[in-house]
């Protein structure tokens, strides 16, 4: 009985430690789709990125904040007539796992800032755009994100409103 | 009826297993006592060989009890083989569950990694850019949020700005009720 019950939870386990997360299922779904757009920019690319050595202030806070990013996913809808997509994409994503981090609601908009934390560090930001008139998208970050050194490249790339990401901390 | 035929006859008995112990014995004293025709020579060397055979073989009184055992013992021996090839068996059919949920799952997730590795950039300038792009975008929708609490804020700032107006007033207030009291106080004297 005892065994059973061991054998049970290890294939509970392992299912779970399998189990396919809401974000890849999307892009399981829709990457290569026609009227999709996948980008994907890997660990490999930004420990890449980071060994190259430059002067320009610009490239060296880019550098910082994405120190602790492991990939860069992004999903868009061409097209503009994506209602249906964006709205499936707040469907999907189970809001248990994330944390809100902002919801900005428009009348033809909707903008949805998700993260999952772990040990108190951001290691998953999600941001889903649901628009009827432009495209909708999905950006999924991961790794160690340090918010405050990606608000700081905002400032640094001259970006308006990414410095508010420091309020957070 | 003479010996011989008389021997036959329990010879016959003897070898369809019919044959008293006295019978036996009778043949086995026959053929170690007598002259033995040809014909039943071979019958001879059969039946003394027998008769050596069951000497040498002892019966212990218990035999049917052991005998008893020895089945009891085979039978639980069998049922513990059983039970344990049960065991194994799920224990078996478990491991080969894991094995292959595990399979299952390092297949799912490289089939989606290597799906979704066509799509990764390979081009270090358009990674760069690609990513500044995706921040610039996460940028301008966070600003479009918190321009609105920003409002908010100034709002708030508003709101502490008359409450500061409305303390000086109630203190002017209260000053002008002190005046009132200082000119009743002259009128009382005068």
């Amino acid at each position: 009985m005892k065994k059973v019950l061991i054998t049970l939870v290890f294939i509970t386990l392992t299912g779970t430690i399998f189990a396919q997360s809401a974000v890849d299922k999307i892009f399981n779904k829709y990457a290569g789709k026609d009227g999709y757009t996948t980008v994907v920019i890997n660990s490999f690319m930004f420990k890449f990125l980071s060994k190259i050595e430059t002067n320009d202030p610009e490239y060296e806070s880019f550098k910082n904040a994405t120190s602790g990013i492991e990939s860069i996913r992004i999903l868009t809808q061409d097209g503009g007539n994506s209602a249906g997509f964006g709205k499936e994409l707040l469907n999907i994503l189970p809001r248990k796992e994330y944390e809100e981090l902002m919801v900005v609601k428009e009348a033809t908009e909707e903008v949805v800032f998700l993260i999952k934390e772990e040990g108190g560090k951001v290691r998953e930001f999600l941001l889903i755009v649901s628009s009827q008139d432009d495209d909708d998208a999905l950006i999924v970050i991961t790794g160690n994100i340090d918010l405050e050194s990606i608000a700081s490249l905002a400032s640094g790339l001259d970006l308006p409103g990414m410095e508010n990401l420091q309020d957070l901390e | 009826m003479d010996k011989l035929t008389h021997i036959k006859e329990i010879l016959g008995r003897f070898y369809e297993g019919s044959a008293s112990l006295q019978e036996e014995k009778e043949l086995e004293a026959y053929f170690l006592s007598e002259k033995v025709p040809e014909e039943l020579s071979a019958d001879k060397e059969f039946v003394l060989a027998s008769a050596k055979l069951m000497e040498a073989i002892e019966i212990p009184d218990d035999l049917d009890a052991k005998i008893l055992d020895r089945i009891t013992l085979a039978e639980q021996s069998e049922r513990k083989v059983r039970r344990i090839s049960v065991y194994s068996l799920s224990g078996l059919a478990a491991g080969l569950l894991i094995l292959f949920s595990v399979y299952l799952g390092i297949l799912r997730e490289n089939n989606l990694n290597s799906r979704l590795d066509q799509y990764a950039i390979e081009d270090p300038e358009r990674a760069y850019q690609e990513a500044r792009k995706a921040l610039e975008f996460v940028s301008a929708k966070w600003n479009a949020g918190t321009s609105e609490l920003n409002n908010l804020q100034e709002v708030n700032r508003g709101i502490e700005s008359i409450s500061t107006i409305n303390k000086i007033s109630s203190g002017s207030r209260e000053l002008n009720l002190l005046g009132n009291l200082k000119k009743a106080e002259n009128i009382t004297i005068q």
